[in-house]
């Protein structure tokens, strides 16, 4: 904090500034900027507060003089500001910070002024995360929220902390919180330091004026208007009467986050939940009505953009002319819930409803088990038609992909973007550890990112290795409802899905965390109509299905989805009610009263809800629909896709802050020529004809249909991507998970690999490759052999030499890799099976690893291990210090055993095998033992939970 | 919205360590670059790209051919700029745009000798992009006072590029399209809309053995929309981007405050104020980028220098640094907050290229050394080479540099390149004195 001095120079006095560890402020840190004078750092305090007289004007007034007192102070010479709401009193209200701090910010920056100072908030009105986040991404260096310090000093004097807690340790607590909190918000949104984070505004306001927008938030995204600076100055009195004027000690008891009687009003409460399970058991389409009716109606209430809608009347066509409820019913999907988060009875009992209606059903991330492949005597089958493949890519194996209708990719998840899951422990029993590829007992972590996804271009190469891995199923992208998702589905929709998922935020369950049920991720009516526009603008929607989902319940949420741009619904949450959820939002607990969200066995006997119910429900939605499309003359779901010029906004909206939303940019229609379609029509050209795995597919017959081996030989470029994924795909297809014998198809190629070269390899393939590959090499490696060297004439020292890209072995689950030569970032990263042999690493080695073993026989980069909750890996011991690289925070480092001592023989002698390994050549011809030349790296609740199942096999 | 969009790409680079210009190492980064159409990005035409390019240095004797057809003769090597225009196909606004260029050049004493209509093949471009396709020409302009100053002369198109630009948006109407690519007398940039193996059919001078360089810079853009736009491929001037600044906005905002303290002893006060400002809200985050880049290091600093501090490595928990290349980052922490994202960059100013990492090493870059060549590229294998040739192959860690500089003939590692920036000045000494630390009581979090 300080002066910015003339960026084209660099002398001393460019470094006179105020380095601060942190950006809260607790009192004492305050103080201490508040007499720094002497040091050069002069500071002003600039009251923010208003006239609380209620007349018009007030607010604005106050922040035109707040911003002409911060230009006198930082023309006379302060260095900080310090806006402070303090100086309340009866006739004078706080201006919200936010407000003060975005206008200041601004303004400097039109004066350009805004280089020279450095701007503190102190502020009565930030608590939580989400208020640091704002302050920050509107110009703030620091915030000193001293009404919630003095809360936690209140609340600890009245002895409902923890006990011997002092004061100064809960407000570091606090402090802590803060700052993790912070860092969660920063790395979600792709940034590491929180200088680049201040002022880099990365939000979407809903329900502000554009005058308020420009004078506070100026560039940020602000779609549909809201309130002026005078409704903001009435809420603001509301709760400055509350303090000054009436006599009471009581609050209003709140009720943002979980249903309270008096408290927020939420999307379900018990009175429809148990409306919805009762119709959907009884099959009583009218108790069903009686349902949609209620939330229709509650709608009415303004919980909704959609309950903010009407249709416009049109000439009605006969209910009988309408498409069947039959066919209505097989554009949707469940929601991605995981087999993990919810019972083995919820989950196979959604998937064998939606089978049932030709509808389909989500693994979630997860895995599936693969029992549930084969059709039960009745004929229901519990396979889920969608199976997921989200960043952990937990049991994501060439058997799973080649098991599904239609492939997602979750990009992010509506109820809590950008972040990624936790399974805890005692919630991976060994059947969920089995599907999910890893050990029971030891918790398991969902990295936020996909760690083969960065850019646009990674994305178009994820869907490319998915169709490859099951050129059948339709390839979707799940993205979640924000600013700017329109450009995001223009061009995920280039990078060639098939269907993109634009998912609400109003979705997800009690698991969510709790800065994330709020502050992130829109109602899917903006992000559906941002993204049906975007499209239809760049002629790209006729390339894909867009479908959304999030908090969908009633015929009436399909028909005004479909009017503006979906052509398929996914429902989730209602599902899970009608198969008996009664909302406790405990999830995260395993403590499900009604068998859904546990593992527990007992509870999960508690479990009620049967796929007759499901069918029920989902065919009374499609009649619900099916009678609006009549009363609007759709005969066809397709004909309607779009229409938003039959939806209308309602005038009969009498709360004074809902009038203020123009909901206009929702209705609005591109004007588009005849030839531009607003559904999926056009299927997309993803250039499978000629990839090289056809040829090889077509040399191997006699391996595919009679398991003999063959040999074949080609030459490679980095223009063949994803070599052996479709061979793979025949081969799960036809010999399951197992594949074939080992080595049964040995594939020789020279020259340099494109992207994922064996990507989910199944048992059965050997790829030998001379040359070199590019990133993502042996992404989800399904069982196959990759052996890698550098081509027969190098002169280099491969060892030396960088022969695998980035982000090898990505989520593989089994299968044996050598290279001979180091690889890039990433290695083995979320590898849950594969073993591994490599001369070099770069930097977050192993990271969040389950399973496995990787053998290092050279250097690591920076972050080995990190978030590495199972497998093991081993280091040669050689001249640079491995403990710096090492990241400690999940495993540790020990010499390895009697035991380890034949893996890494065998290994090794593998490699050379193999490889011809000068590296490998040397250790073998070691006189002692190979493991005194190796570091073991074990991750600690691995080697309990190893330790635990041996005391069993002993016992 | 340009702040909505996103674009992503593959990019790459030839050098021939020697410095010596061939028509090759044009003819292979173009080959390299088509390798990578897959990186690219196609509109709902699938003949349609999202942009190509190519930068590589001025080809003296083929322009002094083609300049004596027009009976002009053409200065030394380097004693003259070129410049590469897009402008509005209506010739009564093209012709307005030329008049404020010529009138800006000549305030700024220099002289245009003449112009060469670019010949491309029209038939090219896809939908889409055809119907925007500029008119496409260059300029051939020198320096009247002191024509032999290398530095001025680079300095001074600078200022015409950028005085010439901001004039002709302000006062001309409907020439939102024009553009100049590069305005430069040591490099410049074929690019446009186009797929990448339509770049080379485009252009013919691409095709043209007589155009040679000893160094090429291409890139091939994958956008989030389709608009068409010419200007938005890449490489700028300096620099060819894969990846994002998530931070675009505040970076942008802060610098509105930082330009306007800008003094300079590379550029007069006036010179300042014709050619600011560099950032623009309203351009794409690598382009304001770019721009930033070649305003620091015409003012002075050198490309190497300015890469880490626009792109600092990861340095604030690393406890094995040496504290000077520590107090570096420190002390440009004070000037300048880190423009934050996934980013490969390769970068160049005609006499170096080099490419750097993002501090988390989100986007790849492999490299490739040949007894001649450095050859870098987001693919290993982009350009096939000779295995037996190969003397190393490498990959750009995160937050790690590699250069070339072909005037010495030398590759530069991280460590030396970076010791020479941080040894030329006394930063440690700067922050040790300067530098104030508050302790925050216990240190809670991580900040």
């Amino acid at each position: 904090m300080g002066a910015n001095l003339n960026l084209l120079e660099e002398t001393a006095a460019h470094a006179r500034q105020i380095h601060i560890s942190h950006p809260l402020l607790l009192n004492s840190d305050l103080h201490k900027l508040k007499n720094m004078a002497t040091q050069g750092f002069q500071h002003v305090v600039v009251s923010c507060t208003f006239r609380a007289d209620g007349k018009p004007g007030r607010l604005k007034e106050a922040l035109g003089r707040i911003c002409r007192e911060v230009r006198q102070a930082v023309e006379g010479g302060a260095r900080i500001i310090i806006l402070s709401d303090r100086q309340i009193s009866d006739d004078h209200a706080p201006v919200p910070t936010l407000l003060a701090t975005g206008a200041v910010h601004h303004y400097l920056i039109e004066k350009k002024l805004r280089a020279l100072t450095g701007l503190v908030v102190e502020a009565g009105d930030a608590w939580e995360v989400h208020h640091f986040a704002t302050l920050i991404g509107y110009g703030a260096s620091a915030v000193n929220p001293y009404m919630a310090l003095e809360a936690i000093c209140c609340l600890n004097a009245d002895g409902k902390l923890e006990k011997n807690l002092t004061d100064n340790k809960a407000l570091e607590n606090y402090r802590k919180a803060i700052g993790n909190g912070l860092l969660k918000v920063l790395s979600k949104m792709g940034i590491s330091t929180l200088e680049s984070y201040q002022g880099a505004q990365i939000f979407e306001i809903l329900g502000l004026s554009t005058e308020v927008v420009e004078t506070c938030f100026r560039g940020t995204i602000s779609r549909i208007e809201g309130l002026g600076f005078d409704d903001l100055a009435a809420e603001v009195l509301v709760r400055h009467r509350l303090a000054w004027k009436q006599a009471t000690t009581m609050l209003p008891v709140g009720g943002i986050y979980q249903w309270r009687q008096k408290g927020e009003q939420h999307l379900f409460s018990p009175e429809v939940i148990h409306l919805l399970q009762h119709a959907s058991r009884t099959n009583n389409y009218d108790l069903y009505k009686e349902y949609a009716e209620k939330i229709n109606d509650q709608s009415a209430q303004q919980f909704t953009l959609r309950g903010l809608l009407d249709f416009r009347e049109r000439m009605p066509v006969a209910i009988d002319e309408v498409e069947p409820v039959e066919s209505i019913v097989k554009r949707f999907s469940t929601g991605a819930m995981s087999f993990g988060s919810l019972s083995h009875e919820a989950h196979t009992t959604l998937a064998i409803a939606m089978n049932r209606l030709g509808a389909k059903s989500n693994s979630g991330e997860g895995g599936e088990d693969e029992s549930r492949y084969e059709t039960r005597p009745n004929g229901d089958s519990e396979r889920s038609a969608i199976k997921q493949v989200a960043s952990a890519r937990f049991g994501v194996t060439s058997y799973y992909l080649s098991q599904a209708d239609e492939l997602q990719i979750k990009m992010a998840q509506g109820a809590k973007p950008g972040e990624g899951g936790q399974l805890p422990g005692h919630k991976v029993d060994p059947w969920i550890a089995r599907v999910r590829h890893s050990t029971p007992g030891v918790g398991l972590i969902s990295p936020p990112p996909h760690h083969d996804i960065y850019s646009i271009e990674d994305l178009a190469q994820l869907i490319y290795d998915l169709k490859n891995a099951n050129p059948h199923a339709r390839i979707n992208v799940k993205l979640v409802s924000q600013a700017g998702v329109g450009t995001v589905a223009a061009g995920v929709a280039k990078a060639k899905a098939e269907a993109i998922l634009i998912s609400g935020g109003d979705g997800g369950t009690g698991a969510s965390p709790i800065s994330s049920v709020r502050h992130t991720g829109l109602p899917w009516e903006l992000g559906l109509a941002e993204a049906h526009q975007t499209l239809v603008k760049n002629n790209l929607r006729s390339r894909v299905v867009l479908q959304t989902d999030g908090q969908i319940r009633t015929g009436r949420d399909l028909a005004v989805a479909t009017l503006l741009g979906a052509e398929e619904w996914g429902v989730a949450t209602a599902a899970l009610v009608v198969e008996g959820c009664i909302m406790m939002r405990k999830c995260h607990l395993n403590t499900c009263p009604v068998g859904i969200a546990t593992q527990d066995p007992e509870l999960r006997k508690l479990f009620t809800g049967k796929p007759e119910h499901l069918v029920n429900f989902f065919r009374f939605l499609a009649q619900e629909l099916r009678e609006i499309m009549a009363m609007l003359g759709f005969r066809t779901v397709n004909e309607m896709v779009g229409r938003t010029d039959v939806l209308r906004v309602r005038n009969d909206i009498s709360h004074w802050k809902i009038r203020k939303l123009d909901l206009s940019p929702l209705l609005y229609r591109h004007f588009t020529e005849p030839r531009v379609e607003q559904y999926k029509q056009i299927d997309q050209d993803f250039g499978l004809e000629n990839v090289l795995d056809r040829q090889i597919i077509r040399n191997a017959q006699q391996a595919l249909e009679k398991a003999i081996p063959v040999k074949l030989e080609y030459d490679i470029r980095n223009t063949h991507r994803a070599v052996g994924t479709m061979l793979s795909y025949e081969i799960s297809k036809r010999y399951r998970s197992k594949g074939l014998p080992a080595n049964t198809i040995t594939v020789h190629l020279r020259g340099s690999a494109g992207q994922s070269f064996g990507a989910f390899l199944a048992p059965g393939i050997t790829l030998r490759l001379e040359g070199e590959a590019n990133d993502y090499l042996g992404k989800g490696l399904s069982g196959g052999k990759l052996i890698v060297y550098p081509d027969r004439t190098a002169s280099f020292a491969a060892e030396h030499q960088i022969i695998a890209g980035n982000v090898a072995l990505y989520g593989a689950t089994s299968g044996e890799v050598y290279i001979r030569g180091m690889a890039g970032e990433r290695f083995a990263v979320r590898n849950s099976g594969a073993q591994a042999v490599v001369e070099g690493v770069g930097d977050h080695g192993c990271e969040y690893m389950t399973g496995g073993i990787v053998v290092v026989l050279g250097n690591t980069g920076k972050n080995f291990a990190a978030g590495m909750s199972g497998g093991i890996a081993f280091v040669l011991k050689s001249h640079h210090d491995f403990t710096t690289l090492f990241n400690p925070e999940m495993a540790e480092l020990e010499e390895p055993d009697e035991e380890d001592e034949q893996q890494l023989a065998l290994l090794i002698t593998n490699h050379y095998r193999y490889t011809q390994s000068n590296v490998a050549k040397k250790l073998l011809g070691h006189s002692g033992k190979l493991r005194d030349l190796f570091i073991k790296v074990m991750p600690r609740d691995y080697k309990k939970a190893l330790m635990a199942k041996r005391m069993v096999v002993h016992a | 919205m340009p702040q909505l969009e996103h674009d992503a790409c593959g990019i790459g680079f030839i050098a021939c360590i020697s410095g010596a210009k061939t028509h090759a190492v044009l003819s292979d980064a173009l080959t390299m670059l088509e390798n990578m159409e897959h990186r690219g990005g196609k509109g709902s035409s699938p003949k349609t790209g999202d942009g190509a390019g190519i930068l590589f240095q001025i080809p003296h004797a083929f322009f002094a051919a083609e300049i004596q057809k027009l009976h002009i003769t053409l200065p030394a090597e380097g004693h003259y700029g070129v410049g590469m225009v897009f402008y509005p196909t209506d010739s009564r606004i093209r012709n307005q745009c030329k008049e404020i260029l010529n009138s800006t050049a000549a305030s700024l004493g220099l002289k245009i000798l003449g112009y060469r209509p670019v010949p491309v093949n029209h038939q090219v471009p896809g939908p889409g992009a055809a119907e925007v396709e500029p008119y496409i020409e260059q300029f051939f302009v020198v320096l009247t006072d002191n024509p032999a100053d290398p530095g001025r002369l680079e300095r001074r198109l600078f200022v015409l590029r950028n005085a010439a630009s901001h004039r002709i948006a302000q006062t001309v109407k409907a020439a939102a399209d024009f553009y100049i690519t590069s305005c430069s007398a040591r490099t410049i940039v074929y690019k446009g809309q186009l797929r990448t193996e339509q770049l080379r059919q485009y252009y013919d001078d691409l095709r043209n053995p007589a155009v040679v360089t000893a160094l090429a810079m291409v890139h091939s853009r994958f956008s989030t929309n389709t608009f068409p736009n010419w200007k938005l491929a890449q490489p700028f001037r300096y620099l060819a981007h894969n990846g994002e600044i998530n931070t675009i906005r505040g970076n942008v905002n802060k610098m509105q405050s930082k330009e306007a303290l800008f003094r300079s002893d590379y550029f007069s006060a006036e010179e300042l104020n014709m050619l600011l400002p560099v950032t623009n809200p309203e351009y794409s985050d690598s382009a304001n980028l770019d721009a930033l880049v070649e305003m620091l290091t015409l003012s002075g600093r050198t490309l190497p220098h300015v890469m880490m501090m626009l792109i600092p490595e990861a340095w604030q928990d690393n406890k094995q640094m040496d504290p000077h290349r520590k107090a570096f980052y420190k002390y440009h922490a004070s000037l300048m907050e880190p423009w934050d994202g996934p980013a490969a960059l390769v970068f160049t100013d005609g006499l170096r290229i080099g490419a750097t990492l993002d501090r988390n090493g989100l986007r790849p870059l492999r490299f490739c050394i040949t007894r001649d060549r450095v050859i870098a590229s987001s693919e290993a294998g982009a350009l096939p080479v000779n295995p037996a040739d190969v003397l190393e192959k490498g990959r750009i860690s995160p937050g790690k540099m590699l250069l070339v500089d072909l005037q010495q003939r030398k590759i530069f590692k991280d460590d030396e390149i970076k010791r020479s920036v941080y040894e030329d000045k006394k930063y440690y000494q700067w922050i040790i004195e300067n530098r104030i630390k508050t302790s925050a009581g216990a240190r809670a979090g991580r900040f």
